[in-house]
Parts: structure tokens; sequence; C-alpha cells
């Protein structure tokens, strides 16, 4: 069995196991929250307060209508808690699981899907804000909204291929995960999440040469009931394509090395 | 048919002995520059863990690996399991594996022990009926009584073994991979092992093991190799390796 027989073996395996993957992602989700009586409510709660803190804060501050403002943030800081992740959390994918690759015949790439699910499970809990705050608003959804399921696939899709990238290249090199959480902290003021593009009046190229920009966009729209240019999601998806390609071939090259890194 | 084949197995890896070395701002000054920074961090040593081995291991064949520390036993075991793949060779295998190689690592400290059976019977893919005899089984075996319902992180080093021992063993594999810890525990769950591993390979299966003792390797083996600095010294009954090791003695014509 050569690494290439190896690492397609892995992709297959782990994709046949997606739903393991997800029931492993939930149990973490789970454990993490095992020893409270809210559970996995406290996701909510404390994303409802930083979106509450930042629209009251923000929306004077710009001078913005706040019922606007909360549902742009209710919307966008999801997506950005959920990109983010794969910049903080996604390096140390394969080190921390290494006691499990170890011990249980499984597929190494169901390490990435957990996590990548985790992610949108946890987003599935922050989004919900969003709802309430239309609820209380009384903004009636629109079809459109529903955009927003294959838009969170591409994003996610996206997201696979840079963990995984990330995920191999973070066991080789231990410093990865610092440099890119500092990175996640910078891209985030350079991509619209608190403040809206039309009130950037120099620099415009912060967001423009963003590849994050227009992931964000692509899946904040349709929660805004707003429609998405062909280009970007022709862009994004072809972006994710490549990103996951880009990925599995960084495993695919480092599989026999991978090990003894970790 | 289950089995595993090697053929001129070469086992390389790299050490990383400062932190410079695994770090990707220093990779990046190295490369930029020509190599003339951080010069370390282009040249990092790689260690031959296994050279030359060529094995073939069929249905019902019990090996126990002997060797001194260092000497590519646990290298071994994680290439039959699947970890390591050789750097030059083939390695060749069907069958299912279990792993007892750390035996704590596959456990989650928080969770109670039942927790972790359930939990990593869900990870192999074990049905929910069944999952409740795994649960009876591991109980009946480890004897761990009400410890069953306390997290893992309670537990001695002897009882987290037991407990894997019991799970890897519970669940049918073919190929059963075990580093140097069934020596670890007492007396008596030595016996109780041996006689699990035997009634398990009476449905005909492989055991890889590391071992220390020579009189685990006669109870629990068919055969025996020995490994010296990654190279094959000696394959043979387990009494007679057994014997040329402590010794420190290799047949005439000796693979190596």
């Amino acid at each position: 069995m050569g690494t290439t027989a190896v690492a397609f073996r892995d992709l297959g395996g782990s994709l046949a196991r997606l739903p393991l993957a997800f029931w492993l992602a939930w149990d973490d989700i789970h454990g993490k929250y095992r020893r409270t009586v809210l559970g996995p409510l406290w996701i909510t709660i404390g994303q409802a307060a930083v979106i509450c803190g930042f629209a009251v804060v923000f929306s004077g501050l710009f001078g913005a209508d706040p019922a606007t403002y909360l549902l742009y943030l209710a919307a966008g800081f999801p997506i950005w808690a959920m990109i983010s992740q794969y910049f903080v959390d996604m390096p140390a994918a394969f080190v921390n699981t290494r006691g499990m690759i170890e011990s249980y015949e499984l597929p190494w790439l169901l390490q990435i899907w957990r996590r990548a699910l985790g992610y949108v499970l946890i987003f599935v809990h922050h989004i919900a804000i969003l709802f309430v705050a239309m609820l209380i608003l009384g903004v009636q959804p629109t079809p459109n909204m529903l955009l927003a399921v294959p838009a969170l696939f591409i994003v996610t899709l996206a997201g696979v291929g840079f963990g995984l990238t990330v995920a191999v290249l973070g066991a080789r090199f231990r410093d990865l995960q610092h440099a890119l959480g500092v990175a996640a902290s910078f891209l985030m003021l350079f991509s619209p999440v608190l403040w809206r593009t039309e009130q950037l009046l120099t620099n415009q190229w912060v967001y423009q040469f963003n590849p994050l920009y227009y992931f964000l966009r692509l899946l904040r729209d349709p929660l805004l009931q707003l429609s998405t240019p062909v280009e970007i999601w022709i862009g994004a998806g072809a972006g994710a394509v490549a990103l996951f390609v880009l990925g599995f071939v960084t495993f695919w090259v480092s599989r026999r090395n991978l090990y003894h890194w970790m | 048919m289950v089995g595993i084949s090697l053929s001129d197995v070469v086992v390389r890896y790299p050490v990383y002995s400062s932190g410079r070395q695994r770090s990707i701002l220093s990779a990046t000054a190295n490369r930029v520059s020509f190599g003339r920074v951080a010069q370390d961090v282009g040249r990092i040593p790689t260690v031959t863990a296994l050279s030359g081995i060529s094995l073939e291991l069929t249905e019902g064949m019990r090996l126990a690996l002997i060797g001194r520390n260092g000497s590519g036993k646990t290298t071994f075991l994680k290439m039959c399991a699947g970890l390591v793949l050789p750097n030059e060779g083939t390695i060749q295998i069907n069958g299912t594996r279990a792993a007892i190689i750390n035996p704590s690592a596959g456990l989650d400290p928080d969770k109670t022990g039942r927790e972790n059976i359930e939990y990593i019977g869900r990870l192999l893919g074990v049905s929910r009926s069944e999952r409740k005899l795994l649960v009876d089984d591991v109980a009946d075996f480890t004897e761990l009584g009400d410890f069953l319902n306390f997290p893992i992180r309670t537990y001695s080093s002897g009882m987290t073994v037991r407990l894997m021992f019991a799970l890897a063993t519970s669940i049918e594999r073919d190929i059963l991979i075990v580093d140097e810890i069934i020596g670890a525990g007492d007396a008596l769950f030595m016996e109780k092992a041996a006689k699990r591993v035997r009634s398990m390979f009476s449905r005909a299966k492989i055991l890889i093991l590391a071992t220390h003792s020579g009189e685990v390797a006669a109870q629990l083996c068919t055969s025996a190799l020995w490994l010296n600095s990654g190279k094959a010294m000696m394959a043979g009954t387990p009494e007679e390796v057994w014997d040329a090791y402590v010794h420190q003695r290799p047949p005439l014509g000796a693979v190596a």
C-alpha cells in the first residue's frame, strides 16, 4: 500500500462515515457543556449577549438604525465565528486527536469532518438569534433565505479544504496555530462584520482583496434577504473546490510524515 | 484472507530536537535566505527505526516482538496498525485491526468507564443492541464494578489497561496489536488476559505483541522476532528466540 492508496482510501472511508463524524461533533459540544445546567444553550446565550452589546454601541457610533444593524450583526457574527474557527481551532485537528487516531482504526480525515460539522452545529445555535430578532422586529422570512443552505455548504467545503491544509501544516509547525490566530483577528477587522462596506470611504482594498469577504457575503446576503451577484457564487464555489483539492493533496503528500509530526 | 506481509521494509522518521525546527517562521526564514538563516532548520536528522524487515504473518499466528528499548518494536507495531507507512519496501495489511499502543490515549478522562465503552463501541460501528452486550462483557472481564460509573481520570494505570484490553478484545477484530502493557498488569490479570487471548484465537486471528517477558511471549505467542537497532536478529519459536536474546547470542546464519 503506497501513500496514494492510503490517502484515497482514507477519503472514501471518512466520507462513508459522515454520520459518525456528525455524532462525534454533537458529542464534542455536549461534552463541553457536560457539567452545566443549560448545556449547549450557553452557546446561543453567549452570542446573543455579544450581538446585543455591539448593536447598542455600534449603531450609536455609526448613526445607524438599531434594528437593521441588529439583524446585520445577528447574521454576520455567527458566520465570522464559524470562519475564525478554521484559523484558530483547525491547525490542532490532528495534533489533538492523536490518541484517537492511534487507538482506533478510523479514517484520519474523519477528524477534519468532525470539527467542521461541529462548527456548523455551533453556527446553527448562533443563527437562532437572527430568527428571534426577526420575530421580535416583525420581519417576515422569505424563500430567498433558503439560499443560505447551499451557501453554507460552499463555505464549509472551502473551510474543510483550508482546514485540512492547516491541520497538516499545524502538526509539522507548532507555531502555525498562533500565527493563524493573529491573522484571524486581523482579518476580522478587514472584513465587513461589524461595519458595512458603504461606510468605508477609503482603503476599500481591505475587503475587495480579502477572499473571506466573498465567503462572508455569500452566506450573509441570503440571511439578510439580499441577492448575491452570480459572480460571487461562481467565484466562491470555484475557490471552495480549489481549496478542497489543495487540502487533500497536502494530506496525500504528507501522509507518510504526518504521524511522526503529531 | 487475513494477513500482514512485509517485504524489505525501511522506516525512517524525523527527529526534531529544538523548538525552532518546528517553527514555520524559522522554516520560512531558512527558505527565503537560501539556507543561510536558521541553518539547523534546514537539516533535520532522521532516525532509521526499522531496516530491511521482511515477514509474512498469516491467520492464526501470534508473534512476540522481543528487543531492547529503542530496538524498533513500537515502530513495528505502529506500522502493522497502519499508522506509520514505510519509506522503502512494501506492507500489505488485510483485516480489521485493534491496537493497544498507548492505553489511555483513546479514552476520554472526563467520561465514566461505561460512557467510554459506549462511545468507543459507537466509534467502531457497534450497533445499539450489541453495545449493551459490550458493556456487560467489558464489566465482567475488567471486574471494575462501581468504578465503571466513575470518570476514567480516577482510574489507576492498571485499571485503564484492563479497560482498554477488554475493549480491544471484545469488539471482534482480525488483527490485535499490543505494546508492552500486559506485563504491567498484576499476576491475576495476566492469567485472565492470556485466557482471553487464547479464546480469541480459537477464531483464527493474528496477534502481534511487544514484550519484555519471556514468560508472556511463551504463554501467548506461537513465534517470536528479535529486533535489534531496527534489524531482525532472529525469528523462531518464543522459547528459542528468548533464550538467544537473553544470552545476546544470534544463531549462526542469522538474518542480521
